[in-house]
């Protein structure tokens, strides 16, 4: 395994979907909202997040499966988002994907072989890389092209000695040097080395099928069954051959074990970790089961709403995490497996919309550790009520009004009514709020009495908000290749983990 | 052990019926459920956990039938066709909740719809009610929630409201059929203090079905292994988790990649689950098991006590008249 050379770099990305209706009133979703990391040569990167941040959708824009809406990804110093043509198909060959559910993601209609050869068809693989030493020479023949000067790999070396040449087959593929000849023709100012393979196209294919089925622990016997016809974990293998077939250097892994047992789960990681020592792998690996990601991957990423909220050394993430969100995560995994020793940060609420996502920090309105505004000196408890006040206001702002609603909005009555005042009433009731804040309250209130919900909680943000809420932060060095985006790193404030469990016992 | 327990299965019998063969799917499985605990059954796919838990509802439709044992509950045998009197007492919620409401309802009405059926209740006594168990169950703002339709929630929000429901008909064993599992990590805690909280507050008994044993270990007092069809170990949590008695519990145990080192391979169990087609008449982890020896192709293992413990597993490793030719 190499360390250190980057083999992926993605700057800024950012991914965006657009329903593209005409008359479309919707935001996009911002899928992925501007990611910067690089991945090594050799390495295994692990990204988690809940269901929703965008795990998948990274992964697929940088295979290029997705569009890119902004940014880049680049790779050979080449920006793999701008490519098409043949470049195109170049980067596919060099990367692979493995998805989550191996039922869904194999086609019932073909058979095993089928599956596993069907890349190998669509890129008319194999194109014989062909280098000669001995001197200058024209190259023919079928199934052959000359290599790259520079290439890491040369399928066929060619050694001219006057009219004679000799030939030697790469390891990995197929193919014996019986199954190659050689001719040299002297027939003008260069000679024409011709390359004769006498195997088919078609044979070779299907022995390389063979060949990967083999190594992901299938046999032979499997190449003409149906994907029906196979457990869980053996189709998750079929995908696995599928993802190798032409040979990537660089492979995304979403979510790949989610879908099985433990006992077959551990089969196919300790499969994925052989793999990647003997073929020098490198995986993107996205889970949202953090102790598989704690296991595989040498270094972790954390994605929360589009965003890579933390990254790092996984074990340093893991013992120590910067992040407010990393915290909370690991705290929720659930019995002895959890690394954090405090007790669970329940986070309340699921995630905002990502159509509509927070203007300041993307986990502010979840956030355990979220900065207060000095003006305030109010008991943590009357904090989470006031935020969750704000919640009901941006849901509702949110919900379609019903007929009836508009109506009563259009001519200016009051709509939300009694079912308003008693949540209210219900969150708040037993707090003892400063005169000024409640008078804030109340003014939000009677806005969202007319109906004006979105504005009602942007006037909670506004009295009630702090930094967290205005500044979206900036990766900030937690140590050697580690980061994380939270504004309590600058200094000036309590650190993440002392303010979480100050405020979990005054909760 | 004056009174019966809650429920108390003895001997489980659920044979599937296909054309080529009977699949012994649930094979004399016991346990009991005492009033206001947790209970946990862990097992990997097809070992027969989900078909427990619908036996205990009544839910089994062909080609299955319960065809042996009992499942008593405060003594009263179900399957003498009980299920009926008992039908508000037990209540199940089920992994997937967008499974479990019905799309065209508001949640309001699915719940309305459980109170009426279970508890009478009708026009705004209902309204009041659902909105009560909404909130019971954490989901804010719930006087306008319960107007909505299923696809207005979250995920996390849909199982809050399923166990609303669940709990309309106010019942005295909660069965969950892998509750968290569709549920990411940060909404699962949530929903997992969700299930302590009622648990506390209305002396519920929980019987939790799960694979896996992050949640057992948070959530259950005692937790039976399902392996094939039968129960191999059962044994208080917290005993399980430091000393698994039986070969499969310890196997399963140690392919979890939580209790390996970072970047070490992982144990395996070789060899797949099998499909019971016939009674049990040898040990079905026996092909798979590192421990196995002659007696266990030729006897099929009854419980026995672990010494010095609460606990029973049916290996004979632990039965003190066949023992010496294996170690423990």
């Amino acid at each position: 395994m190499t360390g250190g050379d980057t083999l992926v770099s993605v700057r800024n990305l950012k991914t965006y979907y657009d329903d593209g209706g005409i008359v479309d009133r919707d935001p996009p979703v911002r899928a992925v909202d501007g990611v910067s990391f690089d991945i090594d040569a050799g390495e295994t990167l692990g990204l988690v997040g809940e269901s929703g941040s965008g795990k998948t959708t990274l992964g697929r824009t940088i295979l290029g499966l997705e569009t890119a809406t902004e940014g880049r990804v680049e790779a050979e110093g080449r920006d793999v988002t701008e490519l098409s043509g043949e470049e195109r198909r170049a980067w596919q060959r060099r990367v692979g994907m493995v998805f989550q559910d191996p039922e869904e993601s194999l086609n019932d209609r073909m058979t095993v072989g089928e599956i596993v050869q069907e890349p190998l068809t669509a890129h008319d693989w194999p194109t014989l890389r062909v280098a000669v030493e001995g001197g200058d020479a024209d190259l023919g023949g079928d199934l052959v092209a000359r290599a790259d000067p520079d290439a890491e790999t040369v399928d066929l070396a060619v050694t001219v000695r006057g009219s004679e040449a000799d030939v030697t087959v790469r390891d990995a593929l197929p193919l014996s040097t019986d199954d190659v000849s050689v001719s040299v023709a002297d027939d003008g100012p260069t000679p024409t080395v011709t390359v004769t393979v006498t195997k088919s196209r078609g044979a070779i294919q299907r022995d390389r099928a063979f060949e990967l089925l083999d190594r992901v622990g299938l046999s032979e016997k499997h190449f003409y069954r149906y994907p029906h016809q196979f457990s869980g974990g053996q189709r998750q293998r079929v995908g696995i051959a599928r993802a190798l077939a032409l040979e990537p250097d660089f492979v995304v892994l979403d979510e790949p074990v989610s879908a099985l047992d433990v006992s077959v789960q551990a089969r196919i990681i300790n499969l994925l970790s052989d793999l990647q020592d003997e073929l020098g792998l490198t995986y993107l690996f996205i889970a949202h089961d953090l102790s598989v990601v704690r296991h595989i991957a040498d270094r972790v990423a954390v994605m929360y709403l589009g965003n890579v909220v933390e990254l790092g050394p996984t074990e340093s993430v893991y013992t120590d995490p910067a992040h407010p969100y990393t915290v909370s995560l690991l705290s929720a995994i659930p019995g002895s497996a959890s690394p954090w020793e405090g007790g669970r940060v329940t986070l309340r609420g699921t995630p905002p919309s990502p159509r509509d996502p927070p203007t300041g920090c993307p986990f502010a309105t979840r956030c355990p550790a979220k900065i207060r505004p000095e003006e305030w000196d109010l008991p943590e408890r009357t904090w989470r009520a006031l935020d969750e006040l704000r919640v009901v206001f941006r849901t509702r702002a949110r919900t379609e009004a019903s007929a009836g609603e508009t109506i009563k909005r259009l001519v200016g009555l009051d709509v939300a009514g009694r079912e308003l005042d008693e949540t209210v009433e219900d969150l708040l009731a037993d707090h003892d709020l400063p005169a000024a804040a409640r008078e804030t309250v109340d003014e939000a209130v009677a806005m969202a009495r007319g109906g004006a919900d979105a504005r009602a909680a942007e006037h909670l943000r506004e009295q009630f908000g702090s930094a967290c809420d205005r500044d979206h932060p900036d990766p900030i060095a937690q140590g050697e290749g580690w980061t994380s985006e939270c504004l309590r790193h600058d200094g000036d404030h309590e650190g993440v983990a002392e303010t979480i469990t100050a405020r979990e016992d005054d909760r | 052990m004056s009174a019966d327990p809650l429920l108390s299965v003895r001997d489980l019998e659920v044979v599937f019926h296909t054309e080529r063969e009977r699949i012994h799917a649930v094979d004399g499985v016991s346990f009991d459920i005492e009033a206001g605990e947790t209970v946990g059954l862990v097992g990997e796919s097809g070992s027969g956990k989900s078909v427990t838990a619908r036996s205990i509802l009544g839910l089994v439709e062909t080609p299955g039938s319960i065809e042996g044992g009992e499942i008593r509950f405060r003594g009263e045998d179900l399957t003498d066709d009980n299920w009926d009197r008992h039908r508000g007492d037990i209540a199940i919620v089920f992994q997937d909740p967008s499974n479990s409401l019905n799309p065209v309802y508001t949640v309001g009405n699915q719940i309305e719809e459980a109170l009426r059926i279970h508890q009478g209740l009708r026009g705004s006594a209902a309204t009041t009610r659902a909105i009560e168990l909404l909130e019971d169950v954490g989901i804010p703002d719930a006087r306008r929630r319960v107007d909505e339709y299923p696809h207005q929630l979250s995920g996390g929000m849909q199982q809050r409201a399923v166990i609303a429901m669940a709990l309309a008909c106010d019942p005295d064993l909660l069965v969950c059929d892998e509750p968290t599992t569709a549920l990411d990590v940060t909404i699962q805690a949530q929903i997992l203090d969700l299930l302590a909280d009622l648990q506390r507050e209305e002396d519920l008994a929980i019987l939790l079905i799960t694979h896996d044993m992050g949640v057992i270990e948070d959530a259950t007092d005692r937790v039976n292994v399902i392996y094939a069809g039968e129960v191999v170990e059962r044994a208080p949590t917290d005993e399980l988790l430091d000393r698994p008695a039986h070969p499969y519990s310890r196997a399963l145990l140690g392919s979890i990649p939580g209790r390996t080192a970072p970047g070490e391979r992982l144990p395996t169990i070789e060899g797949e689950v099998p499909t019971p087609t016939e009674p049990a008449s040898s040990c079905r982890f026996a092909p798979r098991c590192p421990k196995a020896f002659d007696e266990c192709d030729a006897v099929a293992p009854e419980h026995v006590d672990i010494e010095g413990t609460d606990r029973t597993a049916a290996c004979l490793l632990h039965d003190p008249t066949v023992a010496e030719e294996g170690e423990r």
